[in-house]
């Protein structure tokens, strides 16, 4: 969608916190904090996507959100995802290594390791009913969800053609807050 | 007043009021239901449009995109309506909203709940997979009360007309029932005095009989005792011893004269009491009139001159010659107390044909002018009518002319006055003339007195003195009289062998009635004949004779000597067609 540019996340906590501490520390901490948004905003994706039918064979099987390669998150994500649930499923976060032990994953965060960078993930993950996500300050290499900076928020911007390819359906409330989307090519 | 009218007009006076009352509340309740519903939709719309800002808001607050949120919230704008659009966090802080008025937006989702005006409310949370992630607060503006006034203003009005209506209808009605009311007064009071006037009629009615009734018998009493003094005279003057032949006649002819005026007027008053039957015969009224005039000349006295003009070719007419003769009568004494001083009274007969003829028959007119006073106009009019009179109190009976137009009534004709004050009058029978030929010789033959071999009669009569004349009548006609004073004693002489050819009895006795007697008498002997005299009687009008020959009261002795002859020689014819 053209309009995602038109949009900018506000940062309310960041501000508040810049206003009243030094800008040395104020640099060294605002790393986290923009990984702890990131963090927060992970999970929150499962809500406005739809998986096609019996991606979670059974009703008490976890929705995995996995971490593949680098982990920017930490702890931070583990908390975040604690206690929230995606259609009765309870989230739990994996880190895996590489592609090839994602196969029960509903997300996965493409950090990028030393033998796969993201891209080649998104390659290895194409066709498999997983919302990819990457980061653009890990590379330029885009997943469906790609994070990115403006104007000081954590924003996303979100290819819904990868999405589509994957049979992934993307809630329009979603694309409407992205900074850019890929739509999807239309299927006659 | 009756109960039913009562509860009506009360039944009126509370349904009018009441009618308005329920329909005044019936328009406030269907204002206050509209305005009910419309506060209702108002509600309704305000929550779709909560909802509906909750949906499209999720993914903006969950993702912290105040700016996302902001202008879903703006989109609300496009509707006036909406008044305040507050997007509040989990927490209950404001996130993103506006409000038309800027101090209507709470900082606080608490504040918003809190807050009023006249303002519809609507909040709706922001779910996103089951969880609520903030709450959305929409307060809509109410139409201003003018507008939603004017909107029930139709309502108002209709209500308000209609009752206008009805209080107009109701008080139309009881201006209505108070009419009615007089109406009805007035009516009674009509009624009442129509009953008060139809009594007094009654009265006035009675008292006009009984003047006309004093007339009559005053008029009767004069006639009468006028004839009783003729009569009372003459007998008075022949019993005198050396009376000469000349004057035994007169006088003699004087009782007799006198006795046939009396005859005719007891006729007169039986004719008018509708009691006689007429008995018409074909008349040549020439004849009859010189006939009577020659039997009047003398009576009316010096002054009067007779004088006639009759038809030489006259038809005949049928009618009553008893009548006739007491309706000329009647006129020619009329005629006569016109002309105290004397003066001419002129009969004339003609034929009349067509014109003034009767129903287009042939009729015949006989006319009677006299040169008397005359008669008033007013009067002339009421001549005709019963016991209508210009004479004196017990000078007449007020019967002759009514006799006169009863007469030509009953006959076919009519009977017509023509009077000039000072001049005289002229009154005019017409007669319809009868088809039928005369009589070939009228008879005018003398009696034959006691031709016949005598014959027994029983003579049955209850009065002595009518009995005494009777039996001497019989017994100068030669017959031998046997008498009975009622009918049992009749039946007891007939039982007992008694001899007699012929039964001559009166029909109003104490008893038995001649009738009965006659008519037992039949069972034993039925070749008997029975020859019934009376006055009057009721009982001969209604039922008629049953075939008796009558013989009216007073009777002639030529009369009697007729009937009782006829009655001998039929007998014995009979007897003689027995022999054979």
């Amino acid at each position: 969608m053209a309009r995602g540019n038109l949009y900018r996340i506000f940062f309310g906590f960041v501000l508040l916190f810049a206003a009243s501490t030094l800008a040395a520390t104020a640099i060294a901490q605002t790393a986290p904090l923009e990984t702890q948004v990131k963090a927060a905003f992970l999970p929150k994706f499962a809500a406005y996507v739809n998986w096609p039918s019996g991606t979670i064979a059974a009703p008490n099987d976890p929705f995995e959100l996995c971490i593949i390669g680098r982990d920017p998150f930490g702890r931070e994500l583990d908390e975040t995802a604690a206690h929230q649930y995606v259609d009765q499923h309870p989230v739990r976060v994996r880190r895996i290594d590489s592609t090839a032990d994602a196969e029960h994953c509903q997300i996965a965060f493409l950090g990028g390791s030393a033998k796969q960078k993201p891209a080649a993930m998104q390659d290895a993950l194409r066709g498999k009913p997983i919302l990819t996500v990457t980061d653009a300050s890990l590379g330029a290499d885009r997943g469906m969800v790609h994070f990115a900076l403006k104007d000081g928020r954590v924003r996303f911007h979100i290819d819904d053609a990868l999405a589509g390819r994957n049979n992934l359906a993307i809630s329009a409330r979603l694309l409407s807050l992205a900074i850019s989307v890929k739509p999807r090519a239309r299927t006659s | 007043m009756s109960f039913a009218s009562i509860f009506e007009r009360r039944g009126l006076a509370i349904v009018v009021p009441l009618a308005v009352l329920i329909l005044l509340l019936a328009g406030l309740w269907m204002i206050y239901e509209n305005e009910q519903s419309y506060r209702h939709e108002q509600q309704r719309a305000t929550q779709v449009q909560a909802e509906i800002l909750a949906a499209s808001v999720t993914a903006a607050l969950d993702f912290g995109d105040r700016a996302a949120a902001q202008e879903s919230a703006d989109a609300l704008r496009a509707n006036p309506q909406v008044q305040v659009a507050g997007i509040y966090g989990a927490s209950g802080d404001r996130f993103a909203g506006y409000a038309r008025t800027q101090a209507l937006l709470p900082l606080h989702f608490s504040e918003a709940r809190s807050s009023n005006g006249g303002l519809v409310r609507a909040t709706a949370p922001v779910m996103r997979s089951g969880a609520k992630i903030g709450t959305v607060y929409l307060a809509g503006a109410i139409d201003p009360l003018s507008r939603r006034l004017a909107r029930y203003a139709m309502i108002a009005l209709l209500v308000v007309m209609t009752c206008l209506v009805l209080a107009v209808l109701g008080y139309g009605q009881a201006a209505l029932g108070r009419v009615n009311r007089t109406l009805a007064d007035a009516n009674r009071e009509l009624q009442f005095q129509m009953k008060e006037r139809g009594r007094t009629e009654e009265q006035l009615r009675e008292a006009q009989k009984m003047q006309a009734l004093g007339q009559l018998t005053g008029g009767i009493a004069h006639d009468f005792n006028n004839l009783l003094a003729v009569i009372q005279g003459s007998a008075d003057i022949l019993q005198r011893p050396g009376l000469s032949e000349e004057k035994r006649i007169r006088f003699t002819n004087a009782i007799i004269e006198a006795s046939t005026r009396g005859a005719l007027l007891t006729g007169q008053l039986l004719a008018f009491a509708r009691r006689q039957p007429l008995r018409p015969e074909v008349l040549d009224l020439n004849h009859h009139i010189l006939t009577m005039l020659a039997m009047l000349q003398p009576t009316l006295g010096p002054n009067i001159i007779l004088s006639t003009h009759l038809e030489q070719a006259l038809l005949p007419a049928e009618v009553d010659p008893g009548q006739f003769e007491a309706a000329l009568l009647n006129i020619i004494v009329n005629a006569r107390d016109a002309m105290p001083d004397g003066g001419q009274i002129t009969i004339r007969t003609r034929n009349v044909t067509d014109g003034e003829a009767v129903e287009r028959q042939h009729a015949v007119a006989v006319t009677i002018e006299d040169e008397g006073s005359g008669i008033e106009p007013d009067q002339l009019k009421h001549v005709f009518e019963p016991f209508f009179t210009t004479k004196e109190v017990g000078k007449g009976t007020g019967l002759g002319l009514s006799q006169v137009y009863g007469f030509a009534a009953q006959s076919g004709g009519e009977a017509r006055i023509d009077s000039e004050v000072g001049r005289g009058t002229t009154l005019t029978i017409l007669l319809p003339a009868s088809d039928q030929p005369l009589p070939a010789a009228q008879q005018v033959e003398q009696p034959e007195v006691a031709k016949e071999p005598a014959g027994h009669i029983l003579l049955v009569e209850d009065n002595e003195d009518v009995g005494n004349l009777a039996e001497t009548l019989l017994g100068e006609l030669g017959h031998i009289v046997v008498r009975a004073r009622n009918g049992p004693e009749a039946l007891r002489l007939a039982e007992g062998g008694a001899r007699f050819d012929i039964v001559f009895s009166d029909v109003v006795m104490p008893g038995m009635t001649g009738l009965e007697l006659a008519e037992k008498l039949k069972q034993r002997r039925p070749k008997l004949p029975i020859i019934l005299t009376t006055g009057y009687s009721d009982r001969i009008t209604a039922a008629g004779s049953q075939g008796f020959p009558v013989v009216r009261k007073p009777y002639r002795m030529e009369t009697l000597a007729i009937a009782v002859n006829e009655a001998l020689a039929t007998q014995r014819r009979t007897d003689e067609r027995l022999q054979f």
